[in-house]
Order: structure tokens, then sequence, then C-alpha cells
């Protein structure tokens, strides 16, 4: 005869037992009453616990959840439109400070001589970044660039199907 | 787990507030009901844990002892049945064995859900179950409660 564990009556009990194992543990059971006492105990604790009351939150629970969240989400966002206007700011500002620079410098009557310089200067480095722009948009180099994009573009929608097939399987998951 | 309506309100209500602000990081690599029992595990941990209790003693062993003997008197004079009489000692049951008990009876998550809620091993999850069962078990024998199956 088999010796019962409390582990072969506890999977009994969680039917983890296959066919020929239950047919064994009956047949053992009958000459071990030990063993069949704590068994029916199990099963009352078993039924007992099946039984427990969910308790349930309290009237108004999501109600009050709820409204936090929104609270919170609404922080959230004017976090973030706060960041955006004063990024957004300080572009204005400081266009508008390069704008009111070259106006007080072109409508000066007496222009010093540093700022003629700087002027040049400046009309100097625009000139020689028009020129890099023509070369590189020769028509050898178009090609090039136009391949290049295509690549760009195709590893990007490659990476884009991917994710979104990753969040489609994120929203199964959730149903 | 909480032992304490207030307390548990709060977690839960804590619990919901990460889960909103974390759903970017939930990965999908679990189902969201263990993600989420998983939040609400670690935010009651965090609770208890600032409450000061005595929760390492209470969570680290497995061969902790039962203590369910010292008020089987009282919860058995107040008790007219078994299913009462388990019911109330199960809310005596140490923290993990209270917690494994009640989501697998209560929310009926498998063993493998558990262990991922609570972040134990498979084994280690089905032995504290049976563990549980057989604390209740072996008190129920003592009044002779398994007869009531009869």
């Amino acid at each position: 005869m088999k010796k019962i564990t409390d582990e072969i009556l506890n999977d009994y009990i969680d039917n983890q037992l296959d066919g020929a194992s239950i047919q064994e543990l009956k047949m053992d059971l009958y000459n071990n009453e030990e063993a069949l006492k704590k068994l029916k105990a199990l099963k009352v604790v078993d039924n007992s616990l099946k039984n427990i009351e969910v308790i349930h939150a309290p009237e108004g629970f999501t109600n009050r959840i709820m409204s936090i969240i929104v609270k919170s989400s609404r922080k959230a966002v004017s976090k973030v439109s706060y960041f955006f206007v004063s990024v957004i700011g300080l572009f204005t500002a400081l266009i508008l400070a390069v704008m009111g620079f070259a106006y007080y410098s072109t409508t000066s009557s007496t222009p010093s001589t540093e700022k003629v310089y700087s002027l040049n200067k400046i009309s100097e480095y625009l000139s020689q970044f028009v020129s890099i722009l023509q070369n590189v948009f020769k028509n050898q180099n178009i090609t090039t660039i136009g391949m290049i994009l295509t690549v760009l573009l195709l590893i990007s929608g490659y990476y884009l199907l991917e994710s979104h097939k990753e969040f489609k399987n994120k929203l199964k998951n959730l149903s | 787990m909480l032992k304490n309506e207030m307390d548990a309100e709060e977690v839960l209500q804590d619990s919901f507030l990460k889960a909103f602000n974390s759903l970017k990081d939930f990965r999908g690599d679990a189902k969201f009901s263990t993600w989420f029992y998983k939040i609400v595990f670690n935010s009651a941990l965090t609770t208890i844990a600032s409450k000061k209790r005595k929760i390492e003693q209470e969570m680290s062993s497995y061969d902790e002892a039962f203590e369910l003997g010292y008020n089987d008197n009282r919860i058995y004079a107040t008790t007219e049945n078994a299913q009462g009489y388990v019911l109330k000692l199960v809310d005596k049951l140490p923290l993990r064995n209270a917690l494994v008990t009640i989501l697998f009876y209560v929310d009926g998550l498998s063993l493998n859900e558990i262990s991922q809620v609570m972040g134990t091993s498979l084994v280690n999850t089905k032995v504290l179950l049976h563990r549980s069962r057989n604390a209740l078990r072996d008190l129920l024998l003592k009044h002779n409660y398994q007869e009531e199956l009869l």
C-alpha cells in the first residue's frame, strides 16, 4: 500500500491527479481511516474557501478614482503645455532679437566698421552654405540621396509595422 | 492582507493611479490582470512596511510556525459551523499564506499567475497553498468539523 501524503491529498483536491492515481488513492483510502479523515477535512476547507464572500469596494469608489485620474492627467497636460509655450516663446524671442539687430544694422545711418565687418562675414557664410547646397543637389547626387532616403523610408516603414503588430498583441492580451 | 478596511481602500486607490500612470510600461508579457495584481501586491507591501510591521519575519520563511492555534479557541467559540470557522481562520494565516489562498479561491488566479504576482517560484506558491490548507485542515480535524461533509 502506498503512503498517502498531504501532497497527494492536496493534488486530489486540486484535480491534479490522473485517472490511475485517483483509482489508486481510492483503493488506499479504504484501509486508511486517518487519511480519509484528512481528505474529508480538506474538502470542507476547500468548499468553505470557495464560498468566501467577495468584499466589494465602497460606493462611489470608482467615481473617486476617476476624478483623481482626470485631475492628475490634467496636471500632466498642463505641464506639457507650459513646456511647449516656453520653448516657442524662447524661439520667438530669438527671432525677434535677430530681426531687431538686422533692422538696426541696416537702418543705422552711421554703421560702424565692426558692424559692417560682421554683416559681411554673415553674408559670406550664407553664400558658402548656398553653394554647398547647390553642389549637393546636382544631378548625380540627387540619385544617391534619393536611394538613401528610400532605404531609410523602407527601414522606418518596417519598424512602424512591427510596432503596430506589438500594439495589436497588447490589445489582444488586454482583452 | 492589510487587516484594515481603510488601508485596503487607500492601497486600492493608490494602485489604480499607479496602473494608470504606468500603462505605457505594460509590455504585455503577462495578462493585464496579473500585472495589476502585482501593482496592488507591491503597494500593499509598501503600506505594511511603512507601518513598521514585522514584515520580514512574516514574509521570508516558508517554514514559519503558524499561530492559528493561538486564536483557535476564541474563533471556535464564536462560530457556528465549519465554513464560518475556516473563513475567520484565513484572516489569521501568515501574510503570504493568506494572500495565496485568497488569490486562488476568491480571485480565481492560477498558481502560475499567483507566482508571477508574488514573485515566487511556482513550486513555492504551491507549497504555500498546500500548507495553508493543511493548517486549516488540522484545526478542522481537531474539532471534528470534517463530519459536516457527510
